[in-house]
């Protein structure tokens, strides 16, 4: 199941109270709305049941008219004279009819009537009903009579063959219905069964019919008639005998008020319930959400490690926040005194490596200084030509036991620089085709000795490029002695190539037993081999681990692809910027190419290295001129002897007139070659300078 | 859509176009003027005919605008302005003659236009306003019915010109008697009255002299006409009796008693038995509303009918609608065809209905 994403407390406690409002306020008005139809609806009823109370009222009008005249037919023709007419007061209009509904004569008629005798009743409406009631058993529909087209109904009697038709003038009515309206307080009309209005109790009301199939259902306050420019909901009652409908017109006013009564009440209501939510939320979010919120930042500042400063748990509203905040102000006391325990064990352990450093520092330059003793005699001695074959064998076993010793030292050196920080890339121009040929050449015997093919792969390359160059060699001589030391069989190939962002990628492949998967990550660990160096080859585990820092220093990654039996490739790209040659000398111009391919050097002591330890040759030069008369002879003498001891005073003496030939001269003293050093101080002393030859 | 964001253009506009396709149309506000003070069915008639169409039409962008008056030429035009003013632009007129005079200024311009089937006064022929006619003018449907009255056996006719509504029937009384003087030997008694007040003991006399037919030249819907027709009928019960097309109503019809089976009426419509399209109209509105139509109804069917295909074409402003009736040679209606001329009168030519027991059923 999918866990929901987390939200904001406040937002999701808004969401929900308002869902809840929402559904609250839905409730409220769906039963306001539903009391309001009821109510409504009971009202329309009373107005309907009181409404058909005129109905009533005609109905005992029609039966005393009735008896009026069958009283009237019964009388002898002689009888129906003027002087009884005023008895028979609810006709407004009597005849007697010929066979073909034509009035045969007049007995009583309205002011005015436009009925004559002759005048035939045979269409319309009455006619119907002539002709369908010739019983006179019921009363024609309320229609408009064609005497005055006021409303009226027709009784028709019959006797001895004779009709005698007698109309009710309904004006009359018109009396009572404003009686009633004014009574209801609403508007009555009198509908004639196909919808036309007789009679009216308000006479400014336009209202000439009704559609009684629109208006005939049950009334709603939704279904509104609009005259007068008013809304009016129509109250139709049955028909009555004379088929007329009373129809009471409720204002809409009234239920309107009610329903906006009870609408304003329910909005209040509900706008009242919004206010405290949000009322209620503002304080819960000043109370609760915002002293989360607090503890949050305050959590973070932690994580960030700055310990956070405690307000007093006495702010807090509610129990659970106080026990929270104690709680939290605890849990930061513990984690800033660990922090104060972890960082004095830091300090001390930093002290402790720093000690480290200086130690080996030291020891290496303390080991450095007998060593070169030893080898500088093994140098001299072994030149000795009254050694026998044995005594050299030892002699050079000496030798080349003091130089592996040296490197060792070397390379833990190093590493304690770069572990210190101290290591620093010396970037100048250097010709690396010539590196590459030079670093070949160093392992083309062994190559052969070995009965490997050792093979260089060099594409089109700049002249000069840009970098250091010591580390460089240094990092591929590392590699390519690698390749062969385990490579029994096959190649070794170092392919340079450059690449399409301007940098230039190294790979030293061979065919050796390869790298398991496993190990491909830990042998760039000091001191940590693979489990085939450590069983055949040997080594201090501390080549690859120099090569890969030297290699990050210089701006690049030193990796590897290997594979198991088939063999391993090392490969680094690095950024070598072209050197423009044209340009004229400058503090980028190439150094003089050494005499000797330059052997691994040891550096003097951390706290002895002069802010210029290499001087060009000519200031080397001018600055030995500078020195006591002798103190050069005595220095050239004691290189020829290989007195490492003297070497050692006599740059110490010059260190304290120019510390930076003290640190050249220590350079190349530290070089241990003492023929190398022979060498350069002749170059010196017959004013030569190596790279005169170059530009 | 991130990787191709014009796609959000043809997107929109196929969107809005959608939107636009499905939006209705907005209502167009039509008034319906009628006569309601005359206690009967005028008015009411005309006003359910309106609901008619409308329950047959759903999709009308009319929208009805009740409008009751008492045709009172003093008054008819102040109410017609606040009608205008409440941004009515499109009326349905049926006043008398006498109205459509008083208020003929205000359609003078192209502030709003109105179809107006009852006003047949030659003063509002040949107009170029704003008001069109869908019914003959007074000098036609008088001239027809001189036309018919000639074809009578008989050389006396006696003429009742009602003096309610002169613009209408003075004009009317005027052609009829010049054309049938024109026509033939016919001898006219012409008398004044005032139909609404018609007294029998008045015009006993009048009436019972020697008259081979008698035209009863109302100049307004008035079931008095009935009862006149009575009287002229009890004195000459086969004499024939003329109406003016106005007295096209069951009220009137059913007024007159025995002399219906005497009755001719002029009619610019047909017969009911002779046109089904009428005779269908007839039931449904009989069906619905539990009476039947007059003469006026079948004008609201022609008249919403035209304004409806104006609506639908696109035009709904006074002068577009004026336009497409004026401009095109014929309009159908259910009703029949409906042809302007370019003052937006029409002519057409007249049908005298006999069998008016059959019409009323």
């Amino acid at each position: 199941m999918r866990s929901p994403s987390p939200v904001r407390f406040g937002r999701f406690n808004l969401l929900v109270e308002v869902s809840v409002l929402a559904l609250t306020s839905g409730i409220l008005f769906l039963a306001i709305g539903f009391t309001l139809h009821e109510i409504n609806r009971r009202y329309l009823e009373l107005r309907l049941t009181d409404a058909a109370k005129v109905n009533l009222f005609l109905e005992s009008q029609l039966q005393e008219a009735r008896r009026s005249l069958t009283t009237f037919a019964d009388l002898p023709e002689a009888e129906r004279s003027p002087a009884i007419l005023p008895l028979f007061a609810a006709f407004a209009d009597l005849y007697r009819l010929d066979p073909q509904l034509r009035v045969a004569r007049v007995y009583k008629a309205t002011p005015d009537s436009k009925v004559f005798t002759g005048f035939s009743f045979a269409g319309g409406k009455l006619g119907t009903y002539l002709h369908a009631d010739p019983e006179g058993s019921d009363y024609s529909e309320i229609m408009r009579g064609h005497e005055d087209e006021a409303p009226s109904v027709y009784y028709v009697a019959q006797q001895g063959g004779q009709h005698f038709l007698g109309r009710l003038n309904l004006d009359y009515v018109r009396d009572l219905l404003a009686q009633f309206s004014r009574f209801s307080g609403t508007p009555v009309l009198l509908v004639a069964r196909d919808g036309f209005v007789m009679l009216v109790s308000d006479p400014e009301l336009r209202i000439p019919a009704v559609d009684l199939r629109k208006w005939g259902g049950e009334p709603s306050p939704d279904r509104t008639l609009i005259a007068n420019e008013r809304a009016w909901i129509p109250v139709v009652s049955g028909t009555s005998s004379i088929g007329a409908h009373i129809v009471a017109l409720i204002p809409t006013e009234l239920l309107s008020s009610q329903r906006r009564a009870l609408l304003a009440f329910a909005s209040l209501f509900t706008g009242v319930l919004v206010l405290l939510v949000f009322l209620k939320n503002r304080r819960l979010d000043r109370l609760v959400v915002q002293p989360l919120a607090a503890f949050t930042r305050k959590m973070g500042d932690l994580a960030a490690g700055r310990l956070p400063t405690m307000d007093d748990s006495r702010n807090h509203r509610f129990m659970e926040l106080v026990e929270i905040h104690a709680g939290f102000r605890d849990m930061a006391l513990a984690i800033r005194d660990r922090e104060a325990s972890l960082r004095e064990s830091e300090h001390r352990a930093e002290a402790a490596n720093r000690a480290k450093s200086v130690f080996l520092a030291n020891m290496s330059h303390e080991i450095r200084t007998p060593l070169n003793a030893i080898l500088g005699y093994a140098q001299v001695l072994v030149r000795d030509a009254n050694l026998t074959d044995e005594q050299r064998r030892n002699l050079t076993t000496i030798r080349r036991s003091g130089e592996y010793l040296l490197t060792l030292i070397n390379d833990i050196l190093d590493l304690a620089k770069i572990e210190a920080g101290r290591l620093t890339c010396q970037v100048g121009p250097f010709d690396l085709a010539r590196l590459l040929n030079e670093v070949t050449a160093l392992f083309a015997q062994q190559a052969r000795d070995r009965g490997l093919d050792l093979r260089l792969e060099a594409g089109a390359l700049p002249g000069l490029v840009a970098g250091d160059e010591r580390k460089l060699r240094q990092v591929l001589i590392n590699l390519l002695g690698n390749a062969l030391k385990f490579t029994a069989a096959g190649e070794v190939l170092l392919r340079v190539a450059a690449t399409p962002s301007e940098g230039l990628r190294f790979s030293v492949s061979d065919t050796g037993p390869g790298i398991p998967l496993q190990d491909q990550t830990r042998i760039f660990q000091p001191f940590a081999q693979a489990e085939a160096g450590r069983k055949t080859q040997g080594g201090t585990g501390l080549g690859l681990a120099l090569s890969s820092q030297f290699v990050r220093l210089m701006g690049g990654d030193l990796r590897v692809d290997s594979t198991p039996s088939e063999g391993s490739c090392f490969f680094f790209t690095l950024p070598l910027p072209a050197v423009d040659t044209s340009l004229p000398a400058g503090p980028l111009a190439p150094a003089a190419p050494p005499a000797t391919p330059p052997i691994p050097a040891l550096e003097p002591p951390l706290e002895m290295s002069p802010p210029l330890a290499h001087l060009p040759p000519a200031q080397v030069l001018t600055r030995l001129a500078a020195l006591p008369p002798g103190w050069r002879a005595e220095l050239e003498q004691a290189v020829d002897m290989g007195d490492f001891d003297r070497i050692t005073r006599l740059v110490d003496q010059a260190r304290e007139q120019d510390p930076v030939l003290a640190a050249a001269l220590g350079t190349w003293a530290y070089d241990y070659n003492l023929e190398a050093f022979a060498r350069a101080l002749a170059a010196l002393g017959e004013g030569t300078r190596p790279d005169a030859d170059r530009p | 859509m991130k990787k191709h964001p014009w796609l959000l253009v043809p997107a929109f506009i196929a969107a809005a176009g959608l939107a636009w396709w499905l939006w209705p149309a907005p209502a167009i506000p039509v008034a319906i003027v009628a006569q309601t003070n005359l206690r009967g069915l005028l008015g009411s008639g005309e006003m359910h005919a309106a609901e008619l169409y409308l329950e047959a039409h759903p999709d009308s962008r009319i929208q009805l605008v009740p409008v009751h008056e008492d045709c009172n030429p003093e008054e008819t035009p102040g109410l017609l302005a606040e009608v205008l003013a409440r941004g009515v632009h499109f009326l349905l007129t049926f006043h008398p003659s006498k109205c459509a005079l008083a208020s003929r200024e205000l359609f003078a311009g192209d502030r709003a236009l109105v179809i107006n089937a009852a006003s047949t006064t030659p003063a509002l022929t040949g107009r170029d306003d704003f008001l069109l006619r869908i019914i003959p003018d007074a000098v036609q449907e008088q001239r027809a019915l001189a036309a018919f009255v000639n074809g009578l056996p008989g050389r006396r006719l006696l003429v009742l010109q009602d003096t309610s509504n002169p613009p209408y029937t003075d004009p009317a009384y005027a052609n009829f008697a010049a054309a049938l003087t024109d026509l033939g030997p016919w001898e006219i008694v012409h008398r004044k009255l005032l139909v609404a007040d018609f007294r029998p003991d008045d015009y006993r006399e009048l009436m019972a002299a020697d008259y081979d037919a008698l035209y009863i030249l109302a100049g307004t819907f008035q079931t008095a006409i009935g009862n006149i027709a009575q009287l002229f009928h009890y004195q000459h019960p086969d004499a024939p009796i003329l109406l003016t097309p106005w007295a096209r109503s069951p009220e009137i019809l059913e007024t007159t008693g025995a002399a219906l089976d005497r009755i001719i009426l002029p009619s610019p419509y047909p017969s009911r038995r002779q046109d089904s399209a009428i005779d269908d109209y007839a039931r449904r509105f009989h069906a619905r509303f539990g009476y039947e139509p007059h003469v006026l109804t079948l004008s609201v069917q022609i008249g919403l009918e035209l304004l409806d295909q104006a609506f639908a074409a696109g035009d709904d402003t006074p002068a577009a609608v004026k336009r497409y009736l004026l401009t095109r040679p014929s309009h159908q209606t259910s009703l029949g065809p409906i042809r302007f001329d370019a003052y937006g009168d029409v002519s057409g030519r007249y049908h005298f209905i006999q069998d008016l027991r059959q019409e009323l059923q």
